[in-house]
């Protein structure tokens, strides 16, 4: 057999994207706009730092993500759809809530609905953030993994 | 370079069929043509383990290193096999609705072209055929029995093993050994030694697995490191892919020709029946070569296709298809496995893929499946597949969780016989056409309600020794939800009657004296779930002794 591999997953996170979505104008994730701050904020709340492993924007997860949500298609309008909705919770955006308060907001999509937007975004965000996050070797602090599987090898 | 003639023999292929084919026939003394499809492959630049991020990397596939192909009748997802459904833990909480069309799986029919074909990426197992699968029908009722016997093989099962340096451990496995392993086996990995001794207490006799890895260095490639990457390209060339192992040695013999890059579009008859010509495309250049002797190994779909793809005013119907038989009897691969984590387990990503492996884990269905030990196998050595697979949450406490359980994970995979239903077969497609202009296969294949029964049965052996281990279950997935194509056969199959075979017993078709097949189309049964690439060699190997 052949190993599982994320990057087959791209394909089916494309297809759960779509179906879901009204027809929006492609906007795009922008630097400098708050939806781009708020992204990087729940990422950091999918994936904190801790003594042992940078957050996810320290460890560039945000740029590979923007990357892989591309500029037009159904994962960039669920994404648009997502943050904007997150940015419309309170009277100030997602990014500018107290870090509980992000917590909060975080888990209510967790256990939402998957086949309504919040739900789906939380799922795929939460994907791709691990696997951007552990593919880079400072995020494998605290796991007996040698940064890449050769030459060593893991003897049994 | 001029390829037209010169050559004693061309050989189509250079996966575990015609590797072994070209090897054999080069230590015959004869001048052998390799035709390769795909592109030569350098594990030190195209297997870039030592780079970060391997977990998000396959094998590689450069252009030219995959066929085109499309699927048909894959069958429906029914509602009495929805307990086969597959679930993750850490996954999608989404599942396609009853009903729904039978998807292929995410790789689909992935084999590779390229010099060493599918034993590229192949994790290694090395398996003997059981006795019994050769008289499968006359035993069972079930299938047909094959036109050969375990003892005609034997030899040539012992010759591909020397070759590549098949390392076990010689425990009985009902298959008889007039050699000893070559090799001395791996020592098993920490998960492997729990499914041994967890299988032990529910009657599941679990042992050494063969693989075609060496355990000690042989013939210039050095022992295994167990960087547990079988299937993203071993980058050390201790797996007996076929490009290491069988080409290498052939070409020392001076008589060995590789062209790569070399797509077979149509083979042409001449009188008697002998095939006299093959047409290819070279790297864009139209050319041909004579065909003294043609031997075939492109493997389960590519070999009907060009069959089918030769056809003329002569041979209306393709080559070799008197019988009707080309692409017919196409076998999928019958796949369960399930995976979860094991309290007080650690180190389950160390060790070889694939280390352990139980023969007869079902007394109700004999000689029907195996169990193998497939933790590394699945993916699950790396931080992403536990995170996105095997543990659910986020935050701080997904990562600590990870910490804790990472080294846990136990999977244990299932592999199943398959009988054929008369709707599975491969044809062409004359909508679809490849980049250069020819019709690619279709495959269609649809389970049987037998075939489902004998997953539920595949699904219940895994998680009985998962239980025993005290796994909590996280993930499961098989072939009710998806295709899977890690081993296909058929279509192509061997025969005593030419009215309902495409060769004869010996692997020459009975419509053209010269051309022969020397890959798993050969196979009229798909065996019990052993991994068929041992099986493919010696045949290809009994085939080109016979020929040459």
């Amino acid at each position: 057999m052949t190993a599982d591999v994320p990057e087959r997953r791209r394909a089916l996170l494309l297809m759960l994207s779509a179906g879901l979505l009204p027809l929006l104008p492609q906007a795009g994730l922008t630097a400098g706009r708050s939806d781009l701050a708020s992204l990087d904020a729940v990422l950091d709340t999918l994936f904190p730092a801790d003594a042992l492993c940078p957050s996810a924007t320290e460890l560039g997860v945000p740029a590979k993500i923007r990357e892989a949500v591309g500029t037009e298609g159904p994962l960039l309008q669920l994404f648009t759809l997502a943050l904007n909705w997150m940015d419309g919770l309170n009277n100030r955006p997602f990014h500018d809530l107290p870090p509980a308060q992000q917590a909060e907001i975080v888990q209510t999509m967790a256990s939402s609905d998957f086949n309504q937007i919040p739900g789906r975004f939380y799922h795929i965000a939460r994907a791709l953030t691990v696997e951007f996050a552990y593919a880079v070797p400072q995020a494998l602090g605290g796991l007996p993994l040698h940064p890449a599987p050769q030459p060593e090898g893991y003897a049994p | 370079m001029t390829l037209g003639t010169g050559h004693d023999v061309v050989v189509i292929g250079s996966g575990a069929g015609g590797g072994a084919a070209a090897w054999q026939l080069c230590q015959r003394g004869m001048k052998v043509l390799l035709l390769e499809a795909g592109p030569a492959f350098d594990p030190s630049t195209d297997y870039p383990q030592t780079e970060a991020g391997w977990e998000r990397r396959g094998f590689p596939a450069p252009p030219g290193s995959r066929a085109m192909l499309t699927y048909g009748d894959l069958g429906l997802l029914s509602p009495e096999s929805e307990d086969l459904a597959s679930w993750s833990r850490g996954g999608f909480p989404w599942r396609l609705p009853v009903g729904a069309p039978r998807p292929p799986s995410d790789a689909g029919y992935s084999h590779v072209m390229g010099l060493g074909g599918s034993t590229l990426h192949y994790v290694g197992e090395s398996h003997r055929l059981h006795p019994e699968v050769f008289r499968r029908r006359s035993r069972t009722g079930q299938g047909i029995d094959w036109p050969i016997t375990y003892d005609d093989l034997e030899p040539f099962y012992a010759r591909a093993e020397q070759v590549m340096g098949v390392a076990s451990d010689g425990a009985p496995d009902g298959r008889p050994r007039s050699t000893p392993y070559p090799q001395p086996p791996h020592p098993l990995g920490p998960g492997a030694q729990i499914a041994v001794a967890a299988g032990a207490r529910i009657d599941q006799h679990w042992q050494v697995n063969p693989r075609a890895a060496l355990s000690l260095p042989f013939d210039d490639r050095p022992a295994c490191s167990y960087c547990g990457q079988c299937s993203r390209g071993c980058p050390l060339g201790d797996k007996g892919s076929t490009d290491v192992t069988f080409l290498r040695q052939a070409a020392r013999t001076g008589r060995l020709t590789i062209v790569t890059g070399a797509t077979v579009t149509r083979l042409q008859t001449g009188p008697n029946g002998r095939i006299v010509q093959a047409h290819l495309n070279v790297q864009g250049r139209a050319e041909t070569v004579e065909t003294p002797l043609l031997f075939l190994c492109a493997g389960a779909v590519q070999t009907p296709r060009l069959l089918l793809l030769s056809a003329s005013v002569e041979q209306p119907e393709g080559l070799a298809n008197s019988s009707g038989q080309v692409g017919r009897n196409f076998i999928e691969t019958l796949a369960w496995r399930s995976s979860g984590l094991v309290p007080g387990l650690s180190g389950s990503h160390r060790g070889l893929p694939a280390d352990a492996i139980c023969w007869a884990p079902d007394s109700t269905d004999p000689g029907g499946f195996r169990l193998n030990h497939i933790t590394l196998e699945a993916g699950l050595n790396g931080p992403i597949a536990y995170a996105n697979r095997l543990l659910s949450g986020h935050g701080a406490a997904l990562k600590e969780a990870l910490r804790n359980r990472f080294g846990s994970a136990l999977a244990i995979g299932a592999i199943g016989e398959l009988v054929p239903d008369d709707r599975s077969r491969i044809t062409l497609n004359a909508q679809m056409r490849d980049a250069l202009g020819l019709p690619v296969a279709r495959i269609s294949s649809v389970l049987t309600e037998a075939a489902l029964q004998r997953l539920r049965r595949m699904a219940r052996a895994c998680r009985a020794v998962l239980a025993e281990a005290g796994a909590e279950l996280a993930e499961e997935s098989g072939s009710r939800d998806a295709f899977t194509a890690t081993h296909v056969f058929g279509t192509a199959r061997m025969g005593t009657d030419p009215a309902v075979s495409v060769t004869n017993p010996m692997g020459r078709t009975h419509d053209h004296p010269n051309l022969w097949v020397a890959d798993a189309s050969l196979f009229p049964g798909s065996g019990g779930g052993e991994s068929p690439s041992l099986t493919i060699m010696a045949l290809a190997l009994r085939a080109a002794e016979a020929a040459g």
